[in-house]
């Protein structure tokens, strides 16, 4: 068995598992922060147009300050899920090189 | 460390992966960014020193679990719940233009709305007991207790008085939080089984 191979492949496994989550991760902090800063300007003039009331206006953007919070928890199970695809697809790739060296199937 | 072109190196030479298209986004072919995850400049190095950690997995043939697996029905109650609270915004919320002013009026608060935000709170307390049976799910969890503070906090302001579409923004990140945990309990093992497939 060559280790180094080995090894090189499990990364390069890894590397693909991790990145299915790292593109979402991206697209998804960049829209939601675009989004909650557009979202707190138009409430502003809302309440500018007499639309909604000052009181309305702290219980809203205090809605979008909570929303915030529940990003940081969605992004955190993405990198969870990041970390256990790398780990995995990287225990796949050892598996079947200790396969191919025994020449039979031990996993 | 030198990164491949996405669909080539040695991923894609060792396991014949392929590029596969999706509608605006090419989830399978992406790479990581590696030394985002601190491996530095010998990955090698990092990684053998990684593995006597993994041996125990290795030896048992499982694998490593950080995240609850999907759930069918969670996802489907929060595609349900989303699909009800669009519906009700549709109907009480008013429509501003971009100065912040009424072009279509909504409706106020009554007993009509007051049951949707109870249904809706309802809706959200049977998924968190479910959620709530299972290990490795602590961020769905806080997220769903916080949904049920945004219907409060919805309604709250629409005691008050109009509701807009903005006035449901929180909310509506939130929801989208939950949808994306979904998602990416969904996308759990996608390379894999794409470099599954490609053999």
């Amino acid at each position: 068995m060559n280790i180094e191979d080995t090894v090189e492949k499990m990364l390069a496994a890894a590397e693909q598992a991790a990145g299915v989550h790292w593109q979402d991760m991206k697209g998804y902090l960049a829209n939601e922060f675009a989004r909650a800063k557009e979202e707190a300007a138009a409430i502003a003039l809302e309440v500018a147009q007499g639309t909604k009331t000052p009181a309305q206006a702290k219980i809203e953007i205090e809605a979008i300050e909570a929303s915030l919070r529940d990003i940081k928890l969605a992004l955190s199970v993405e990198a969870k899920a990041a970390a256990q695809d790398a780990i995995n697809a990287a225990l796949d790739v050892l598996r079947a090189a200790i396969n191919d060296a025994a020449k039979v199937p031990i996993f | 460390m030198n990164e491949p072109a996405p669909g080539t190196g040695i991923a894609a030479a060792h396991f014949g992966l392929v590029r596969v298209s999706e509608p605006g986004q090419d989830r399978r072919s992406a790479t990581f960014p590696v030394k985002a995850i601190n491996l530095g400049s010998r990955p090698i190095a990092a990684w053998r020193s990684v593995l006597p950690l993994l041996l125990p997995f290795i030896l048992c043939g499982c694998s490593v679990l950080f995240v609850s697996p999907y759930d069918e029905l969670t996802d489907r109650s929060a595609n349900e719940l989303i699909a009800r609270t669009e519906t009700f915004l549709g109907r009480y919320a008013a429509r501003t233009d971009e100065t912040g002013k009424i072009v279509t009026s909504g409706k106020p608060y009554d007993s009509e709305a007051a049951a949707f935000y109870n249904e809706a709170r309802g809706a959200v307390a049977a998924m968190l007991l479910r959620s709530e049976q299972k290990a490795k799910n602590e961020e769905e969890i806080e997220i769903l207790k916080d949904l049920s503070g945004q219907y409060d906090r919805l309604e709250a302001s629409h005691r008050l008085g109009t509701i807009t579409k903005n006035s449901a923004a929180g909310l509506h990140r939130t929801l989208r939080a939950l949808a994306h945990v979904q998602l990416t309990k969904k996308h759990i093992g996608t390379a894999k089984a794409a470099t599954a497939t490609s053999h």
